[in-house]
């Protein structure tokens, strides 16, 4: 085990926080999106990760499992007859996307890349301070 | 070589036992969001006379005290101040080691 496999552990616990953002991005940006590639309205997509262990360095990993649709939490019905993809009763079907939820999200992912970005940070003053050892 | 520790030895150890405990907490804060994943951390073993400095760095210990709902036990300022708690550890071995080398070059008439 040496620091620059830890390096490695930390920078792919910063590849799973920016899919994390990227999700998030898009669920914000299709928050009104009354129709997508299924017909239906648009569905938040929730990423799941997972722990991976590196039997060669004995450091767990972390990977990226799967991106799923939330099939849980109900779409919005909003009532609007004219509205183009209102059904017979004149409600339409909103994204189940909260807004606030994905913020809190966007920021939690922000703060685990930031301290992810500071074990780096630790692992290089540490390798700095052994090469110091040469002067 | 004799049996006893030597200070270099006792250095290389400690390094080793930093290294990897830096190692698992950089897994630790990675995994902070996975479900289910539990923290670790490693003790560190004596070294002793008779282990020829080829003791291994420790035990994994797995913390499963503080779950969260997921059944994640990371708790990221813990994490943050172990971090920091093996820089300034890691720090006071090189130097240790720095003095002990420049002793050496004391004892070999050299400045």
């Amino acid at each position: 085990m040496d620091l620059l496999q830890s390096m490695s552990v930390s920078a792919g616990g910063m590849a799973v926080q920016s899919a994390r953002m990227k999700m998030v991005a898009e669920n914000i940006a299709n928050a009104d999106s009354v129709i997508s590639e299924s017909g239906e309205a648009y569905r938040r997509k929730q990423i799941e990760f997972e722990a991976v262990l590196n039997k060669e360095t004995g450091l767990t990993e972390v990977k990226v499992k799967d991106i799923v649709e939330d099939r849980t939490t109900p779409l919005k019905a909003v009532y609007q007859p004219s509205h183009p993809a209102a059904n017979a009763q004149g409600m339409v079907m909103y994204p189940n996307v909260d807004t606030m939820v994905e913020s809190i999200d966007m920021r939690e992912a922000g703060r685990m890349y930031e301290a992810n970005m500071q074990a780096i940070e630790s692992a290089k003053t540490m390798m700095a301070r052994s090469l110091d050892l040469l002067k | 070589m004799s049996d006893s520790v030597t200070l270099s030895n006792a250095l290389t150890h400690r390094m080793n036992y930093l290294v990897a405990r830096q190692g698992l907490i950089s897994s630790n804060i990675a995994n902070a969001n996975t479900p289910g994943y539990a923290a670790q951390d490693i003790s560190f073993e004596k070294l002793t006379a008779n282990s020829h400095g080829r003791v291994p760095a420790g035990e994994i210990i797995t913390d499963t005290s503080s779950m969260n709902l997921n059944g994640n036990s990371v708790q990221l300022d813990t994490e943050m101040v172990k971090l920091n708690d093996v820089q300034l550890q890691y720090r006071l071995n090189t130097q240790l080691y720095t003095k002990y080398a420049a002793m050496q070059r004391l004892a070999l008439g050299r400045q």
